[in-house]
C-alpha cells in the first residue's frame, strides 16, 4: 500500500487504454506467431479425425494420454478467476484490483480449451457433438447421468456461464469509458456492448450487487468443477491409484495452486507488455506470493496424504505403481521435476520478500510451478493405466506422439491467442476498480507517523 | 456502499482498561458456581475412569470399553486443539476485527494439557503396529521391501505422544507470548490476585526490541501451531480410528479430520466469545462485526464439511467394492445410522440453513446458535467415528469386516467419562481465564489507533489504518 | 423372442488350457476382429476379444540357479466376463454399454463415441479399441461373418460371448417352443477348444455343464475383491510347489 501513487482519472484511463485504442509495435507479430501455432495444431488434429487416434501414442491399457492430461490442467488453470476474482471480491483484499480482469478472462478461455481437449480425446467426434447433451437425439436415449464424463460438461458449462456472464458484468463500465474516447464504427460497437451505462448511483450498485452475487454463486461451481473432474478417474475402481478419496479436494487446490500461478505469470507479462508498472505493483506481487505459500503447503500436504494413502495397503501393484513413477524411466525424471517445480523451489524462494517483490522471480517460479503441475497430471493419469490391476500381462507403457504434443502446444497457442484478441479490444485491467481503490484509499497520523489507511464500507 | 451501517462511537483505550480489569478481577458468585460444577462433573469423570479400569482389561485387545473414551478425548483435539488456529489465521491475513477474538482462541490451547494427559491412558490400548496396515509400514516384508530397511521404532505410539506434546507446548508458549505485555500490564497494576505477575512477566516494559519479538514470535508460532495441529490431527486420526478398522483405507479421513477441527475450533471460540461478552460484560467492545466476520468463515467451513464428507461418500458409494460398501454400512447407514444423521444436521445442515442469510449472520445470535450446533454436532460425529473403530473384534490384519458389529450403547460410565472430559476442559478454561484477561488488551488497543472516523461526502465513514 | 430366464455363463479350466490359442484365432474368425501385425502387437493395440495370458513361475529361482526345467509356464484365456456388477457399465456418457437380460454385458458400436472410458474401469482389460480403421486385403473379405458388424475407427469392443450365435439358437428353439438345450449354444472360443477347456451354458440351470463346472471345489474368479460378480469361472488346482504366492486383493 505504501506504494500507491495518487493519478487522474485521465491518466489512468489513457495507461489502461492504451492498447485498446492504438495496438502496439510487438501486438500484430505475437498475433501471428500465436495463430500460426494453432493453426499447425488444426491441421494435426483434422488428420487424427481423418485416419483415427492410431496418430497418438495410446494403447490398451493406456487409453488415456495427453490429452485428458492436458484437460485436467486448462481445468486447473481455469480456477485463478473464481479464487482471485470471486474469493478476494468477497473478502475485501484491496490487491486484487489489478488482477480480477486477467483472472477471469483466463478462466473464460482455459474453460474453452479444455472442453476442445475432451473433443480431441474421443474417438468418434462427430458423435460428441449432440449425445453429452440432455436431449434424446438419437434412438430416443437421453445421456446416462450415471457417468462422471456427462457430469463433467454439466459443471464445465455451468462454469462457464457464470465466468462468461462474471467478465460481462465487470466490463461494462470500462465499456461506457471506451465508448467515449472513441468515434465512428467503434463508439457504435461500445455502446452497443455498454449497455447505455451512465454511472448512476443505481447503475453502480445494482453492478456491485451483481459482482457480490455472481462471486458467491460461482464459488461453489468453482469447487464442483474440479470436484467432478477428479471424480472421472476417481470413481474408477479399475485403476487401483485413482480410486482415492481425496482426489476431489487434492485436484481442487492443486487448481487453485496452478491457476493463481497462472494469473501471476499473465499479470507480469501483461505489466512488461503494456508498461503498467504503476498498476501492477511489487506489493500486489508480494501478496500474491503470500498467499501462494499457504496454497502450495496446503497442495503439498494433500499430496503427501495421497501418497501415503494409497501406499497404506502395500497391495502387489500399488507398490509397482509407486516404483514406475517415481523410481523408473522415463516417469523417474519427470517425478524429480514435478516435485521440484511444483513445490520445492518456488515456495523456498516465496519466503523471501526480495524474490516475492521481483517481477522476474515470480514469473520464473510460476512457470515453474505451471510446468511442474502439468507434469503433475501426467504422473496421474499415466502410471496409473500402466498398472491398474495385479494382471501383470496387461501391464503396459506410453510414449506421446507427434500429434499429441503438437496439439497440446496448440491449446496454449489458443489461449495465448485469445488473450492477445481480448487486450486489443477490451482492457485487462478494470479502470473502475483501479479509480474506486484510489478513492478508497485514506491515511491516518499516528504519533509522528502517517499510516496508510483503508475507507471501510461497513 | 448501501448497507446502511449507521457508524458506532468507537471505543476508547483507557474505558477499555477500565472495564477489562473490573472484569478481570471479579470473582462473582457465577464464576464460583461454573468452578464448582464443572470441576465436580470432572470428578465424577475420573471416578467413572477409575473404576473402568479396575473392573476391566486395560491393555489392547479389550479396546470396546473404552471407546468413547477414546471419543471424548478426540472431541477435545478437535476443538480446544485447534481454537488457537482461529487466531493464527486471522492475524496472518490481518483482519481487523479479529482483536477482541485472538485471546478468547488462544487460552483453548491450555486445555491441550488435559487432552495429553487424558491421551496418555489411550496409548496402552493402541495395538502395536506390525502386522497390520498403518501409515508406519511396520514389520512388512512386501515387494517394497520396506520391512527389510527396519522397523520405525515406537510407532505409532510414539509419534503420536510427542506430536501431541510438541503441539500443547506450542499452544502454550503462543498464548504465554501473546499473553505478555498483558501479564506485564496486571503486574503493573498491583491487584490483591494471588498470582505472581512479577515473576510471570518475565521483565516486559514495551522497549521497541520487546515489541519486535512478541510480534515475529506470535507469528512464528502461530504458524508452528496451525502446521504441528494438522500433522497432529492427521495421525491421530489415522491411528486411532482408520488403522484399528480392517479394510478402511481412506485417503480423505484425515484431511477431513483436520477440516472439521477447523470448523469445531471456530465454532468454539464463537462460543465462547458470545459467552464472555455477555458475563464479562464487555458488550461495548465485541461487537456484531466480530461474529459477521467469524460466521462467514463458519459458513464456509461447513459447506467444506459437506464436501469433503460428500468426496468420501461418492468414491465409495460409486464404486460398489464390498470392503468399502461395508465401511459405509458400519459408518453411516448401519448400526450408527442415527448418530451419522444427527452429525450431518447439526454440522451442515443446520449452520448452512442459519448462517444462509445475512441478516442472520450480522447478528450476535445467530452465529452463536450455529456455533453451538456444530460443537454438538462435533461431538456426535466423533462418537460415530471413534466408537466403532474401538469396537471392532476382528483380528487388524485381515483385508475387510467379516461382519457387521452391533451398536456400541453408552452405558452410564461411558457418559460420566465423556461429560467429565468435556466438564474438566471447560474447567480449565475458566482457571486461565483468570491469570490472563480474557480479551487482548494490547491488540484491541493497537486497533483502536488505528482507527478513527472521517466525513466523507455526505457520510461519516470509519477508516482503518493498515501500516503493512 | 420370448425371454426364457437364461443366464449365460462361461467356465474355463485352466488345468486343461495348453496356451495353444485356438480359441483366440476362432474368435477372430468369427467375429470380424481386425487383423493384428507384429507392429500392432509392439504397439500393445492388438485387438483380441480373448487372450491367452501367460505368466511364467520359477523364472527368479532358475535365473540364480540356472536350472530351467522347474520353469512353468501358466495360461489363462482372459476375456470379457460380463460381471453382473459391471464397473464399465456405469461410465459409458452414452449408454453404449448395458447389461441386458440374460446376464450379458452388450456393446452397441453404432451408439459409441470412443470415450475409452469403460476400457479404463475395466479391471481385466479386456476391452479393444479400433484404433485405426481396419482394413482386410481383398482375399479375405470373404470370409468376414455376414451375422458380425463391421467396426470403424474410433469404437471400443469387446467379447459379446458370440451373441449373434445365442440368438440364431434361441430363434431356432423359439421357432417349435422350447428351451436351448444345454451345449447347443457354442461360442466360437468354446467350439475352437481342443481340450475342452472352455465350456459355455446357461448358469440358470442347475443341470448344465457350466453350473456344475462353477460349483468345483477348484473354482475362483477374477479379481474378486473388486466385487465386479463375473459371470466367468476360472478352474485352477491349487499348486503347492508354486513360487510365486498371490497377493493384491484379498476376499
Amino acid at each position: 500500500m505504501q506504494e500507491r501513487r495518487v493519478q487522474t482519472d485521465a491518466e489512468i484511463n489513457s495507461d489502461l487504454l492504451n492498447n485498446v485504442l492504438k495496438a502496439r509495435r510487438w501486438y500484430w507479430p505475437a498475433v501471428g506467431i500465436s495463430a500460426t501455432v494453432m493453426f499447425a495444431a488444426i491441421v494435426a488434429w483434422a488428420c487424427v479425425i481423418v485416419m483415427g487416434l492410431g496418430l497418438t501414442g495410446l494403447n490398451r491399457p493406456i487409453m488415456w494420454g495427453f490429452f485428458v492430461t492436458n484437460f485436467v490442467f486448462w481445468i486447473g488453470i481455469s480456477h485463478a478467476g473464481v479464487m482471485l476474482s470471486a474469493i478476494l471480491r468477497l473478502s475485501k483484499a484491496e490487491w486484487r484490483r489489478p488482477a480480477t480482469r486477467a483472472a477471469e478472462v483466463l478462466t473464460v478461455f482455459s474453460l474453452m480449451v479444455a472442453a476442445t481437449n475432451i473433443f480431441m480425446h474421443v474417438g468418434r467426434v462427430w458423435r460428441l457433438l449432440t449425445w453429452p447433451l440432455p436431449y434424446d437425439f438419437a434412438r430416443g436415449i437421453f445421456p446416462n447421468v450415471r457417468s462422471a464424463l456427462i457430469w463433467d460438461p454439466s459443471a464445465i458449462t455451468t462454469y462457464l456461464t457464470g465466468s462468461i456472464l462474471f467478465v460481462v458484468v465487470a466490463l461494462i463500465p470500462d465499456l461506457a469509458v471506451i465508448r467515449d474516447r472513441t468515434t465512428g464504427v467503434r463508439h457504435q460497437i461500445y455502446s452497443l456492448l455498454s449497455l447505455g451505462w451512465r454511472g448512476t448511483p443505481r447503475q453502480w450498485k445494482l453492478q456491485i450487487v451483481a459482482g457480490f452475487l455472481l462471486s458467491a454463486l460461482l464459488l461453489p461451481v468453482f469447487v464442483s468443477v474440479h470436484s467432478i473432474v477428479s471424480w472421472d478417474f476417481a470413481a474408477a475402481i479399475a485403476v487401483e491409484s485413482w480410486h482415492s478419496t481425496i482426489f476431489a479436494p487434492y485436484f481442487v487446490i492443486g487448481a487453485v495452486h496452478s491457476g493463481v500461478s497462472g494469473v501471476v505469470t499473465v499479470m507480469i507479462i501483461l505489466r512488461y507488455a503494456y508498461n503498467w508498472e504503476a498498476y501492477i505493483r511489487k506489493e500486489h506481487l508480494d501478496a500474491l506470493g503470500k498467499l501462494l505459500i499457504a496454497i502450495a503447503t496446503a497442495w503439498f500436504y494433500f499430496f503427501i496424504m495421497e501418497i501415503l494413502a494409497s501406499l497404506y495397503n502395500l497391495e502387489g501393484q500399488e507398490i509397482a505403481l509407486r516404483e514406475l513413477q517415481v523410481l523408473t524411466w522415463p516417469f523417474a525424471p519427470m517425478f524429480i521435476v514435478f516435485i521440484v517445480t511444483g513445490y520445492f523451489l518456488p515456495v523456498p524462494l516465496w519466503l523471501f520478500k526480495s524474490v516475492r517483490r521481483s517481477p522476474m522471480w515470480m514469473l520464473v517460479t510460476t512457470i515453474s510451478v505451471n510446468i511442474g503441475m502439468w507434469i503433475e497430471r501426467f504422473l496421474i493419469v499415466v502410471p496409473g493405466l500402466a498398472r491398474k490391476q495385479p494382471l501383470t500381462f496387461d501391464w503396459s507403457s506410453y510414449s506421446p506422439s507427434i500429434f499429441e504434443i503438437i496439439m497440446v502446444t496448440g491449446t496454449f497457442a489458443f489461449v495465448t491467442l485469445m488473450m492477445l484478441l481480448f487486450s486489443k479490444v477490451f482492457p485487462l485491467i478494470p479502470i473502475f476498480d483501479i479509480k474506486e481503490g484510489q478513492i478508497l484509499s485514506d491515511e491516518i497520523q499516528i504519533g509522528r507517523r502517517k499510516v496508510p489507511a483503508l475507507k471501510v464500507e461497513e | 456502499m448501501g448497507h446502511n451501517i449507521h457508524v458506532p462511537k468507537l471505543p476508547n483505550a483507557d474505558d477499555f482498561s477500565r472495564d477489562l480489569l473490573a472484569s478481570h478481577a471479579s470473582k462473582g458468585k457465577l464464576y464460583r458456581n461454573a468452578l464448582l460444577i464443572t470441576g465436580g462433573i470432572f470428578s465424577l469423570g475420573i471416578l467413572a475412569f477409575l473404576v473402568r479400569f479396575f473392573t476391566e482389561e486395560f491393555n489392547s485387545d479389550n479396546r470396546e470399553p473404552w471407546a468413547y473414551y477414546a471419543a471424548m478425548v478426540a472431541f477435545l483435539l478437535t476443538t480446544a486443539g485447534a481454537a488457537p488456529i482461529v487466531a493464527v489465521a486471522l492475524r496472518l491475513v490481518k483482519a481487523h476485527w479479529r482483536r477482541p477474538m485472538t485471546r478468547v482462541a488462544e487460552i483453548y490451547g491450555s486445555v491441550g494439557l488435559l487432552t495429553l494427559l487424558l491421551f496418555i491412558p489411550l496409548l496402552f490400548l493402541i495395538p502395536s503396529a506390525s502386522g497390520r496396515r498403518t501409515i508406519w509400514f511396520q514389520d512388512h516384508d512386501g515387494p517394497f521391501g520396506i520391512g527389510t530397511y527396519g522397523k520405525i521404532p515406537g510407532a505409532p505410539h510414539a509419534y503420536d505422544l510427542l506430536a501431541l506434546l510438541f503441539l500443547v507446548i506450542c499452544g502454550l508458549a503462543l498464548l504465554y507470548l501473546s499473553a505478555l505485555p498483558d501479564i506485564a500490564k496486571l503486574r503493573d497494576q498491583k491487584s490483591e490476585s494471588r498470582v505472581n505477575y512479577n515473576r510471570l512477566s518475565l521483565g516486559w516494559y514495551g522497549t521497541w526490541k520487546q515489541w519486535k519479538i512478541v510480534n515475529l514470535g506470535v507469528t512464528l508460532l502461530g504458524v508452528f501451531y496451525l502446521m504441528l495441529f494438522i500433522y497432529t490431527m492427521s495421525i491421530f486420526s489415522i491411528d486411532l480410528s482408520l488403522s484399528l478398522v480392517p479394510g478402511w483405507r481412506d485417503a480423505i479421513y484425515p484431511t477431513f479430520q483436520t477440516l472439521t477441527a477447523l470448523q469445531a475450533g471456530l465454532a468454539a471460540t464463537i462460543v465462547g466469545l458470545y459467552l464472555i461478552r455477555r458475563f464479562a460484560r464487555l458488550e461495548q467492545y465485541i461487537g456484531v462485526e466480530q461474529f459477521w466476520g467469524a460466521s462467514k468463515i463458519l459458513l464456509a467451513l461447513s459447506l467444506l464439511w459437506f464436501y469433503f464428507w460428500w468426496s468420501g461418500f461418492i468414491v465409495y458409494w460409486y464404486g460398489r467394492i464390498p470392503a468399502e460398501k461395508d465401511i459405509l454400512e458400519l459408518f453411516m447407514f448401519g448400526p450408527y445410522m442415527a448418530l451419522f444423521i444427527a452429525a450431518f444436521l447439526l454440522c451442515f445442515v443446520c449452520p448452512f440453513l442459519i448462517l444462509l442469510w445475512n441478516s442472520v449472520r450480522k447478528t450476535v445470535w445467530g452465529p452463536t446458535l450455529a456455533g453451538v450446533s456444530v460443537l454438538l454436532g462435533t461431538l456426535v460425529d466423533k462418537i460415530r467415528l471413534y466408537v466403532p473403530s474401538w469396537s471392532i473384534t476382528d483380528s487388524l490384519d485381515k483385508h475387510a469386516l467379516s461382519s457387521m458389529p452391533g451398536t456400541n450403547y453408552p452405558d452410564i460410565g461411558d457418559l460420566l467419562m465423556v461429560f467429565g472430559g468435556i466438564a474438566g476442559a471447560i474447567f480449565i478454561y475458566l482457571l486461565v481465564s483468570k491469570i490472563v484477561p480474557i480479551v487482548s488488551f494490547w491488540e484491541m488497543k493497537e486497533g483502536m489507533m488505528l482507527r478513527t472516523v472521517r466525513r466523507y461526502l455526505r457520510r461519516e465513514i470509519i477508516v482503518h489504518g493498515k501500516p503493512d | 423372442m420370448a425371454k426364457k430366464g437364461y443366464k449365460w455363463q462361461m467356465a474355463v479350466d485352466t488345468d486343461r488350457c495348453t496356451g495353444c490359442q485356438a480359441c483366440v484365432v476362432a474368435c477372430q474368425v468369427e467375429n470380424n476382429v481386425p487383423l493384428n501385425s507384429e507392429g500392432i502387437f509392439n504397439q500393445k493395440r492388438a485387438i483380441q476379444w480373448i487372450r491367452i495370458e501367460r505368466y511364467w513361475d520359477g523364472i527368479e529361482e532358475s535365473k540364480q540357479t540356472g536350472d530351467v526345467t522347474k520353469v512353468k509356464a501358466r495360461f489363462i484365456p482372459v476375456l470379457c466376463q460380463h460381471c453382473d456388477n459391471a464397473p464399465c457399465e456405469p461410465v459409458c456418457p452414452v449408454f453404449a454399454t448395458y447389461h441386458n437380460n440374460e446376464g450379458m454385458n452388450v456393446q452397441v458400436y453404432n451408439r459409441c463415441i470412443g470415450t475409452r472410458y469403460c476400457a479404463n474401469n475395466c479391471p481385466y482389460s479386456v476391452r479393444s479399441f479400433n484404433f485405426w480403421e481396419p482394413v482386410w486385403p481383398e482375399s479375405l473379405r470373404n470370409q468376414l461373418n455376414p451375422d458380425v458388424t463391421v467396426r470403424s475407427r474410433g469404437i471400443m469392443e469387446k467379447c459379446s460371448f458370440c451373441v449373434q450365435r445365442i440368438r440364431r439358437v434361441e430363434r431356432n428353439a423359439d421357432k417349435t417352443e422350447r428351451e436351448v438345450v444345454d451345449g447347443e449354444v457354442q461360442p466360437a472360443c468354446s467350439q475352437a477348444c481342443p481340450t475342452g477347456a472352455i465350456v459355455f451354458g446357461n448358469g440358470n440351470d442347475p443341470n448344465s455343464h457350466v453350473s456344475k463346472m462353477r460349483d468345483d471345489k477348484r473354482h475362483y474368479r477374477l479379481l474378486e475383491g473388486l466385487g465386479t460378480d463375473p459371470n466367468v469361472t476360472y478352474l485352477k488346482r491349487v499348486d503347492k510347489t508354486a513360487t510365486v504366492v498371490g497377493g493384491g486383493h484379498g476376499s
